[in-house]
């Protein structure tokens, strides 16, 4: 599934980006066969290491680069989160989609980002105000103290509510 | 908060300076950089050592101790805990989910134009790339 900026115009604000960011859920014996299967299909394959939390794929046609993650900062790819992807469309008429990220881990995933910018801030406030009646407040709370960054959302929260009402 | 302090740290730890040189890159106002270096040198982060300069005075290097080492981390994961952005974005936000809902109103689907700005933002890139390689 998706995640990061290419997640956010589902949830919040619509902003370019040239990042393209993807989870994979892995079971222990997948990775070898997987780089298999990539490079195989014409992708070059780097930083792909024991431990990294991230892979680099080329597609060698186009030359576009995708980070893929199989541990996202601050989240789990466990059974609740990917229950809670959603699947959306490119367009209106196209007969196919593909899944992002759950607006809760997407926030999570966001804050805590080891190189959290101000841009991350933002893309995190659009989506809490946007979907502010959706958002399963439980859970994000859950998602949030496991990953460490409780006390930094509710910061955000309090500053938005002070500002915005 | 702490932003002089971390700013100076963190050139002192990348390689070995002089006052001048330091006073230079940062820019600004020289005596509230002077007064941080020695308040810095005073609380034990960093270290001034004399060196021959040929000729002249000996050059004062600024080094980082391995106290100012820790100070740096600690500064470091304090600022990572801080929200980062300011009034202006926060600004940005409700103005860009007007226009989002604009969009939406008048039947545009928000992937649909966020593939469309996509695709302007990286021709731009693109061209911007191949000009700089002519």
């Amino acid at each position: 599934m998706l995640i990061g900026g290419y997640a956010l115009p589902a949830y919040g604000l619509i902003r370019s980006t040239v990042d393209i960011d993807m989870a994979i859920a892995m079971k222990s014996q997948d990775p070898i066969q997987l780089k298999k299967e990539l490079e195989e299909a014409d992708f070059q394959v780097s930083f792909f290491t024991e431990g990294n939390p991230c892979f680099v794929l080329t597609n060698l046609e186009t030359a576009t680069e995708i980070e893929v993650w199989v541990k996202p900062d601050g989240i789990t790819l466990d059974v609740e989160c990917l229950r809670r992807r959603r699947e959306v469309k490119i367009s209106r008429t196209a007969d196919y989609g593909f899944w992002i990220i759950g607006p809760e881990d997407f926030i999570v995933n966001k804050l805590a980002r080891r190189d959290r910018r101000s841009q991350d801030e933002v893309d995190v406030l659009s989506v809490l105000e946007n979907e502010k009646s959706r958002l399963d407040s439980r859970y994000l709370q859950t998602i949030a103290e496991r990953a460490g960054v409780f006390p930094l959302l509710k910061a955000l929260q309090k500053k938005a509510k002070q500002r915005w009402g | 908060m702490f932003g002089s302090e971390m700013q100076l740290l963190e050139l002192c730890s990348k390689k070995q300076l002089g006052i001048r040189e330091i006073l230079s890159i940062l820019g600004g106002s020289r005596t509230s950089k002077l007064r941080l270096i020695k308040e810095l040198e005073r609380s034990g982060s960093l270290e001034l050592t004399q060196c021959p300069n040929g000729r002249g005075r000996p050059k004062k290097i600024v080094t980082l101790s391995p106290l100012g080492i820790m100070m740096l981390e600690n500064l470091k994961s304090i600022n990572d805990m801080m929200i980062k952005m300011n009034e202006n974005d926060m600004l940005t936000v409700l103005e860009q989910l007007r226009l989002r809902n604009k969009i939406i109103d008048s039947g545009i689907d928000p992937y649909e134009r966020f593939i469309e700005m996509n695709e302007i933002a990286l021709n731009i890139r693109n061209s911007a790339e191949s000009s700089a390689s002519i």
